[in-house]
Parts: structure tokens; C-alpha cells; sequence
């Protein structure tokens, strides 16, 4: 078969272009008459300046790979993730024991809530005579939907401990303290939020499990005196659980819920920037 | 950016007072502490301990399914219909007194003298404070004294019941603590301060776990105690 004449400047374009690299180019190069191997270092270090010099590389990571500490900090000033954080910290602060991890972990378990939080969404519909079929089949129909649910039960139980056992640190290590006695404030609010979200979320299911503990929970809303039954008729949309409680409990859940939290927690990191962290004296 | 965070205090320079504050956004660190930059050395150890967790959460969601019951039906209750476990606490306390006060007084109650936590110091009338915890404690201890008397004589506690005998009780031994508030209110030792706060937030960590323990593992049908292997 003979090749058309574009397509023949094409290939030659291409060979042109892979033997321009440094990968290439190391490969053909020989010292003393042995040939470089690619399983070589030559070889890796070669490979990586080609990426990082790249053009898809070069638009994506504006910067080039951090070499000294001044590249590090200027990082930290234009990365966003990265950003969140000061240029510098104290060593000893970077101890496990300081934090164990707790405060960081909470943010994760949320934006792991997140992420399978949004996925359910795409199977669940927040009716009396959907949801729980939803879930039968998020269970069993769905590719890995078990997991997905799975995943999304525990992070929740877990987010729930893990603040909890911040809180235990925080208190324990005496944080709270001047200049730290608002965050403090704003962490117990972050407790209660993470709670109501968890209570929100037990109702969507369906279930016996998740009619009973709703039911029982608003009973205790409604034993305020004077006021209590009409805070119940709000929190269900009616006089006992029913579809007007579920489409309540999922708007809260998935809406309003997750972006008061999203807007505490974000307040609550710029405190931490703007006090100082305590750790490690 | 905070100056302070970046750059450190010079020898040969003067600094205005400011930069001795602690927290204070001009404050200059001190030199001989040692700083690394954040990158890579925190952000690279948070990573690894979100993949870390990642991997846990996987691995436990493929070992163990989230419970998933019958279908809704508000005509079969569940006997027990047990609260998430995280309110557990609140429905053990629904054992020992009304609704109203274990479900909605306390907590809420308890909440707001959480988040006055940091504001105690030296030299403060703890009266507010000490107000709050026995409106909080008395209802309660006054269900659980009186349970204590049900299970040893049943009708003694009913017939005493409506005579409010185990609050008086309670009244007499807390008049003692309330007693010595009123002659001697101020708390004018951050160290008793101190001392005050730590023992009352491990006591209410310690209560509210021993509660979620009892309501997860110890309560079978119409609230009964069961031991969990029955
Ligand atoms: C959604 C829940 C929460 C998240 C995501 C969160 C996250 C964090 C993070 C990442 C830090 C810095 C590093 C660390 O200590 O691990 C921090 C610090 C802090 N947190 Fe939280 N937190 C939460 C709840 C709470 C609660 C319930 C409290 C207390 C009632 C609290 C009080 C504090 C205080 C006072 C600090 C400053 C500690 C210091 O400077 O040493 N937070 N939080």
C-alpha cells in the first residue's frame, strides 16, 4: 500500500518530533560504545524533562518542578491547595502527635462525603415510593453502587467520631485558648452542623431503621412547651413522617446543609491561619 | 499574607511592639525557632493521610454493608426504635426524664456552656455557670436516683414519686456545692479555673459515652436492660 503524501509528512513529522526529545535522543547517544538501556536513570531523568517542558505540562502547572526552597514558598503563594497553608511552619509542629491528623481527616472524610454524596444523587429520588427501591437497587443493580453507598454510610459515622476526637485534642491540648476562643465557638458549631447532617441523611434510605430514629428524634422537638408541636409540624412538613418530612430532610441534606457547613469550614481555616496554630510549643 | 508567617525577626533591626504579640498579625517569630516550607513537607503528609484513609474507607466498605432494614411502615414499630447512635445519649437520657428536659433542655444547654468553654478565667463569678450545670444535672440526677430507688422498692419510689422526694435529695446535697458558691464565689486561681474546667468536660465526655455505649449495647425491647450477649 502506498502512502499518500500527507500522510508520509505526517509520520515524517512525528519522527522528527521523537527524535527531538531528550528521551530520544539520550537512547540514541552511546558512551564508550554501550547503548543506554531505558530502564537507565539517564534515561527517567530524560523522559521527565520532556514532560515537564512539554507544552500540555508547562499549561497546567504554570510553574516549573520546585527545586529550592524559595520555588516551595513561591508555591505555596499561587498554588491554591497549597495556599491554604502558610509559606512556612514551625518544624515541630509537623509531629503526628501535635494534630494526629484529626482536623485535616474531618476535612477529607467531608470531601469524600461529597464526591459519593453527589454520585447517590444520580440514582435517588427523595419520594416515599422511590427511595427505598433506589436503594434496593444502588445495592444490587448498580455497578459497584453497594460500595458507593457503603463508603458513603461509614465516611458519615466516621466524620462524626473523627470531629468528635478533634474536639478531645483540641480541648486536651488547651487550643482553645487566647487568641483561638472564636474558632473554638465556631468548631461546635461545626460539631452541631455535622451532626444535623448526619440525622438528615438517615432518613433518605427509607427504611424502617430510618422512619423510627426521625420519628423518634422529632418527638423530642416536639416536647417544647407551648412551641414544641408547631417545630415539629415545620421539621415535617406535617403532622407525622411523610413525604413532605423526606423532600425536607433531602433539601436540607444535599443543599443547605453541606453549604453552611462548606461556608463554616472555610471560616474556620482562615481562624486557624489568622491565630496561629497552636502546636508543638 | 501574614508578615509574620514569612519572614523572621532581624538582629540589627527594630521592630514596633506589635510584633511582640502573639497572634497578633505583625508578630515576628522568633529566630531560633526552625521553619520548613509547608511544601512539600505538610501538604505531601496530608496527602498521604487522605490516601490512607481513602484506602481504610475502601477497604471497610467492601468488608461490611451499610445495614439497610424493610421498607418505611408507620404502622409496625420497632420495639426498640433506637436514635442514630450519636443521639443515643439523648434517648438514655429520655429514660430518666421528660422529654422536653433530656431531649431538647439539656443538650441545648450544654451546647451553649461548650462554646463559653474558652472564656473562663480567673477572677469570674462562676455562678452562671454553676446555674446552668444544676439545671442541667438536677432533672437528670433526679430521674436516675429515682430509677435506683424503683429497682430496689417499686411502690416506696411510686408512692414517693409525685412528693418530689428524690429532687429533694438532690437539692440537700447540691445546697452544699451552692453554699459554698455563695460564700466564696470568685474563682480568682486561673489554676482552680483551669482545674474546674478540665474535670467538668472530661466528666461530660466521659457521660456521654458511657450513655451511647448503654443506648447501642445495653437496651433491648421497652428500653430494658440487656446485657449483649442475651
Ligand atoms: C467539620 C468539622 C471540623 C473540621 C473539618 C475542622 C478542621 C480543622 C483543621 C484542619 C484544623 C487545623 C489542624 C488540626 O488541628 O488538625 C483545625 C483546628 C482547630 N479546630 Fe477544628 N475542625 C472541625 C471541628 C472542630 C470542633 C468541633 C472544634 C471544637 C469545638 C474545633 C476547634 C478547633 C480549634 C480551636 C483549632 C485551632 C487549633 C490550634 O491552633 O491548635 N474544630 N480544625
Amino acid at each position: 500500500m502506498s502512502e499518500q503524501p500527507e500522510e508520509r509528512r505526517l509520520i515524517r513529522r512525528l519522527r522528527n518530533w521523537v527524535r527531538s526529545t531528550a528521551a530520544s535522543k539520550y537512547l540514541h547517544s552511546s558512551d564508550s560504545g554501550t547503548k543506554h538501556s531505558v530502564f537507565s536513570g539517564g534515561f527517567r531523568s530524560a523522559l521527565k524533562s520532556d514532560i515537564v517542558t512539554s507544552l500540555p505540562w508547562r499549561s497546567v502547572f504554570a510553574r516549573p518542578y520546585p527545586q529550592t526552597p524559595k520555588d516551595n514558598s513561591e508555591i505555596a503563594i499561587t498554588s491554591f491547595w497549597i495556599h491554604l497553608h502558610p509559606a512556612s511552619i514551625r518544624k515541630e509542629t509537623l509531629k503526628f502527635s501535635v494534630t494526629y491528623g484529626l482536623g485535616g481527616l474531618a476535612c477529607g472524610l467531608f470531601m469524600v462525603l461529597a464526591a459519593t454524596g453527589i454520585m447517590e444523587m444520580f440514582y435517588y429520588v427523595p419520594a416515599t415510593d422511590h427511595a427505598y427501591k433506589d436503594m434496593v437497587d444502588l445495592q444490587h443493580v448498580v455497578s459497584l453502587g453497594k460500595i458507593l453507598r457503603n463508603m458513603h454510610r461509614w465516611a458519615a459515622h466516621a466524620m462524626v467520631i473523627i470531629v468528635a476526637l478533634h474536639m478531645l485534642r483540641v480541648f486536651l491540648q488547651k487550643a482553645y485558648k487566647a487568641p483561638r476562643q472564636l474558632n473554638w465557638v465556631i468548631g461546635v458549631i461545626l460539631l452541631c452542623l455535622t451532626m444535623m447532617l448526619s440525622f438528615t441523611g438517615y432518613l433518605l434510605p427509607w427504611d424502617q431503621l430510618a422512619f423510627w430514629a426521625i420519628t423518634v428524634g422529632t418527638n423530642m422537638a416536639g416536647s417544647i412547651p407551648l412551641i414544641g408541636p408547631k417545630v415539629r409540624y415545620v421539621l415535617l412538613g406535617g403532622p407525622n413522617v411523610d413525604q413532605a418530612t423526606l423532600i425536607r430532610f433531602f433539601v436540607l441534606h444535599v443543599v443547605v446543609l453541606p453549604m453552611v457547613i462548606s461556608l463554616f469550614m472555610v471560616f474556620h481555616f482562615w481562624r486557624v491561619r489568622k491565630d496561629g496554630f497552636s502546636g508543638g510549643k | 499574607m501574614n508578615p509574620g508567617s514569612s519572614g523572621n525577626a532581624q538582629k540589627d533591626k527594630e521592630y514596633g511592639l506589635l510584633g511582640f504579640i502573639e497572634g497578633h498579625p505583625g508578630n515576628i517569630p522568633d529566630t531560633d525557632v526552625e521553619r520548613i516550607s509547608s511544601y512539600p513537607h505538610l501538604v505531601a503528609r496530608e496527602f498521604l493521610a487522605f490516601g490512607l484513609m481513602l484506602a481504610t474507607l475502601l477497604v471497610v466498605s467492601f468488608l461490611f454493608d451499610a445495614p439497610l432494614e424493610e421498607l418505611a411502615n408507620a404502622s409496625k414499630t420497632p420495639n426498640p426504635a433506637k436514635a442514630p447512635w450519636y443521639f443515643l445519649s439523648l434517648q438514655e437520657m429520655l429514660h430518666y426524664a421528660p422529654p422536653f428536659i433530656s431531649g431538647v433542655f439539656i443538650p441545648g444547654l450544654l451546647v451553649m456552656v461548650m462554646c463559653t468553654i474558652p472564656y473562663w478565667r480567673g477572677r469570674m463569678s462562676l455562678m452562671p455557670i454553676m446555674f446552668l450545670l444544676s439545671a442541667i444535672l438536677l432533672p437528670l440526677l433526679d430521674g436516675i436516683v429515682w430509677a435506683g430507688i424503683h429497682a430496689v422498692a417499686p411502690g416506696f419510689a411510686d408512692a414517693t414519686r409525685s412528693l418530689g422526694f428524690p429532687t429533694f435529695i438532690m437539692l440537700i446535697i447540691s445546697a452544699f456545692g451552692i453554699g459554698k458558691l455563695l460564700l466564696n464565689p470568685y474563682f480568682d486561681d486561673e489554676a482552680r479555673v483551669e482545674v474546674l474546667r478540665k474535670r467538668l468536660f472530661l466528666v461530660f465526655v466521659g457521660i456521654v459515652f458511657v450513655l451511647v455505649m448503654i443506648g447501642q449495647f445495653f437496651r433491648g425491647p421497652e428500653w430494658r436492660w440487656v446485657w449483649p450477649w442475651q
